[in-house]
C-alpha cells in the first residue's frame, strides 16, 4: 500500500478514535449524577473533626543523609523499610526507632523500595533500570555490606515502583519509565509477564507507579506520565482492563481503597481522584484552592484502614488530610508542631491501620497516630 | 547511510578550510607585524586565498542541497536506494501506528457498549458509603468497634530494651 494511502488511513483512525472517546466521556457523564460529596450531603453527613492533639507524631525516624524518597512497612509486625537520596536503605524496627539494618546500595540513585510479604526480603529500584532484592538474614560480606541476592534486569528505563505480590515472596511488579510494568518471578529473576510496551496496548509515556489490589491480586493499578491510570490482570498481559482519564497532568501515585474496589491518584495537576473500578466511573475530585497561581503537585496518596481518611503529600509541604466521604480537607499534618522541614515524598499506612509514616525531603521519617479521646459507636 | 557519511564529511571539509584560514590569518599578522610591512599589501595577499574559500564553500554547499540531485554527478550508486529505504522505515512505522490506533477503536467500541448497562455512580457512592461507615478506623475520633488495644501501642513507650528512643507526644 503507497505511503500516501496510509497516510491517510492514519488520519482517519486518529479521527475516529478521537471520535469514540468523546462519545464515550458523554455518555460516562451522563452517568454521573453525583459524586461522592454530593451523595454525602444528600445523606446529611458531616465531616471528621479532629482536635489539636489528636493526630500526633508519636516517633521521628532520624539516620538518612539525603532526601527520602520511598517507604514501605511489613504487614506483620512494625517495620519499616526507606530509601534514601544518600543511596542507602534502611529497615526500621518503628517502635523503637532503631535501625535493623543499613544496607549500601550498589546504585545510589535509588527511587523505590519495598518489603516483602514475610518481612524476610526488601527490594529496591532506581535509575539503573534494575529491581534489587536483599535477603535481610543473609550474611554480610567483609566490607560490612549486605549483597544483592537477586538482580532483575531487562527494563529499559528507570524502575520508579515497585510492590511484592500479596502472601508470597515469590513474585513482585515494577513500573518503569521504559512505559512498561513488569511482573516477576524473583525464584528465576525473570520477567513472567510485561504489560505495554512497543508491542502490547498500554501506557504511552513513563509509568510512576504501581498499586496491587489487596482484595486480589491478580489486579493491579498503575499511573503514568501519560496522564491516564490503568487497570490491569496479571494473566492478561495484551491490554489494561480499564482505561482511567481525567487527570490533566502525570500520574505520580495510585493506591487501592482498602475495600478494592475503588482506587484513587495524585497528579501534577494537583487534584487527587477517586475511581470505580467495575465501572470506569471517576466518583470524586480532590482539590483544594490556592490563592498563589502555583497549583502544587500530589506527590504521594495513602488510604487509612477504612477508607474515610485519604493522606495526600503536596510538593510545597503540605500533607492534607481529606475526608474522602465530604471532600473536605480536615487537617495539614505539614503545618501542625513537630511536622517536617520539607516536601513529604511518601505516605505509608501500617499493616493495622494504626499509624501514618511519613518520609521527606528533610531526611527523616515521621510515625503520626491517634492520641486523642476515641469515641466507640 | 553511506550518503549521509559523505556529507558529513564535508561538513567536516569545510570546517577544516575554516580553521586553516583563520590560523593562517593569525600567523600572518604575527610575521607582518613583527616585519613591519603595510597592512594594504596583507589584504592583497589575503584577497586570492579569500576567493578559492569562498568558491570551494559554495561549490561543497551546493552539493549538500536536498532536491537537487538532477545537477549533481553522484559517485554513490546506492544513493537512490537509500532514499527508498528511508520511506520504507516511515511505512513501517506508520503502518505499526495503525494497527494500534484500530486496536484501540476497537476497544472503546467494546468499552462504548458496556457502559449501556452501567449503573449510575450514585449507587456506586452508597456502596462505599456502607463499606467505609462499618469499617473500624484507629485514626478516627469516632470509630465503629471493635477496638483493638494494639492501636494505642504508640504510646505505651517500649516493648524492647535500652536504646530506645520513643517519643510519647
Amino acid at each position: 500500500m503507497p505511503v500516501a494511502e496510509l497516510k491517510e488511513r492514519h488520519a482517519a483512525a486518529i479521527e475516529a478514535v478521537n471520535d469514540l472517546r468523546e462519545r464515550l466521556k458523554q455518555r460516562r457523564q451522563q452517568l454521573l449524577d453525583t459524586d461522592v460529596a454530593g451523595y454525602a450531603r444528600s445523606q446529611g453527613r458531616s465531616q471528621v473533626t479532629f482536635g489539636p492533639t489528636d493526630l500526633v507524631c508519636c516517633r521521628t525516624l532520624q539516620g538518612h543523609t539525603g532526601k527520602v524518597y520511598s517507604l514501605d512497612w511489613t504487614p506483620e509486625r512494625d517495620r519499616i523499610v526507606s530509601a534514601s537520596q544518600d543511596g542507602r536503605l534502611i529497615v526500621w524496627n518503628a517502635q523503637t526507632s532503631q535501625k535493623t539494618h543499613a544496607i549500601k546500595l550498589p546504585c545510589a540513585w535509588v527511587m523505590t523500595c519495598a518489603f516483602s510479604p514475610t518481612g524476610q526480603s526488601v527490594a529496591c529500584g532506581g535509575l539503573d533500570s534494575m529491581c534489587s532484592i536483599f535477603n535481610l538474614n543473609s550474611a554480610t560480606d567483609r566490607d560490612g555490606n549486605l549483597p544483592v541476592s537477586v538482580t532483575l534486569n531487562g527494563h529499559k528505563g528507570y524502575v520508579s515502583c515497585c510492590q511484592y505480590v500479596p502472601d508470597e515472596d515469590i513474585h513482585i511488579i515494577t513500573s518503569s519509565g521504559d512505559q512498561t510494568c513488569v511482573l516477576w518471578d524473583i525464584t528465576t529473576g525473570l520477567r513472567t509477564t510485561v504489560f505495554g510496551g512497543e508491542f502490547q496496548s498500554g501506557h504511552t509515556a513513563d509509568v510512576l507507579s504501581v498499586s496491587i489490589n489487596g482484595a486480589n491480586s491478580r489486579v493491579f493499578v498503575s499511573g503514568s506520565c501519560d496522564g491516564t491510570a490503568r487497570l490491569w490482570d496479571t494473566r492478561v498481559a495484551s491490554r489494561a482492563m480499564r482505561t482511567f482519564q481525567g487527570h490533566e497532568g502525570d500520574v505520580n501515585t495510585v493506591k487501592f481503597f482498602p475495600d478494592g474496589n475503588r482506587f484513587g491518584t495524585g497528579s501534577d495537576d494537583g487534584t487527587c481522584r477517586l475511581f470505580d473500578i467495575r465501572n470506569g466511573h471517576q466518583l470524586q475530585v480532590y482539590y483544594q484552592q490556592h490563592s498563589d497561581k502555583e497549583v502544587p503537585l500530589v506527590t504521594s496518596i495513602a488510604f487509612s484502614i477504612s477508607g474515610r481518611l485519604l493522606f495526600a503529600g503536596y510538593s510545597n509541604g503540605d500533607c492534607y488530610v481529606w475526608d474522602t466521604l465530604l471532600a473536605r480537607v480536615v487537617l495539614n499534618l505539614g503545618s501542625v508542631q513537630n511536622s517536617h522541614e520539607n516536601r513529604i515524598s511518601c505516605l505509608g499506612l501500617s499493616a493495622d491501620g494504626s499509624s501514618l509514616c511519613t518520609g521527606s525531603w528533610d531526611t527523616n521519617l515521621k510515625i503520626w497516630a491517634f492520641g486523642g479521646h476515641r469515641k466507640v459507636i | 547511510m553511506f550518503f549521509s557519511l559523505i556529507q558529513q564529511a564535508k561538513k567536516l571539509l569545510v570546517l577544516a578550510l575554516l580553521c586553516f584560514f583563520f590560523c593562517y590569518l593569525f600567523l600572518q599578522r604575527l610575521y607582518f607585524a613583527q616585519t613591519q610591512i603595510f597592512w594594504r599589501f596583507v589584504l592583497f595577499l589575503d584577497f586570492p586565498f579569500l576567493l578559492l574559500l569562498a568558491v570551494s564553500i559554495g561549490f561543497i554547499t551546493k552539493e549538500m542541497q536536498p532536491g537537487r540531485p538532477q545537477s549533481v554527478v553522484s559517485p554513490i550508486p546506492q544513493r537512490s536506494h537509500s532514499s527508498q529505504a528511508a520511506d520504507t522505515r516511515g511505512k513501517h512505522r506508520i503502518q505499526a501506528e495503525l494497527k494500534r490506533l484500530e486496536q484501540e477503536a476497537r476497544f472503546l467500541e467494546e468499552e462504548l457498549e458496556l457502559i449501556e448497562r452501567m449503573e449510575k455512580a450514585s449507587a456506586a457512592c452508597k456502596e462505599m458509603f456502607s463499606n467505609v461507615e462499618s469499617r473500624p478506623d484507629p485514626l478516627l475520633p469516632i470509630t465503629n468497634g471493635p477496638i483493638n488495644p494494639m492501636w494505642d501501642q504508640w504510646f505505651e513507650g517500649p516493648q524492647e530494651a535500652q536504646g530506645c528512643k520513643c517519643w510519647i507526644l
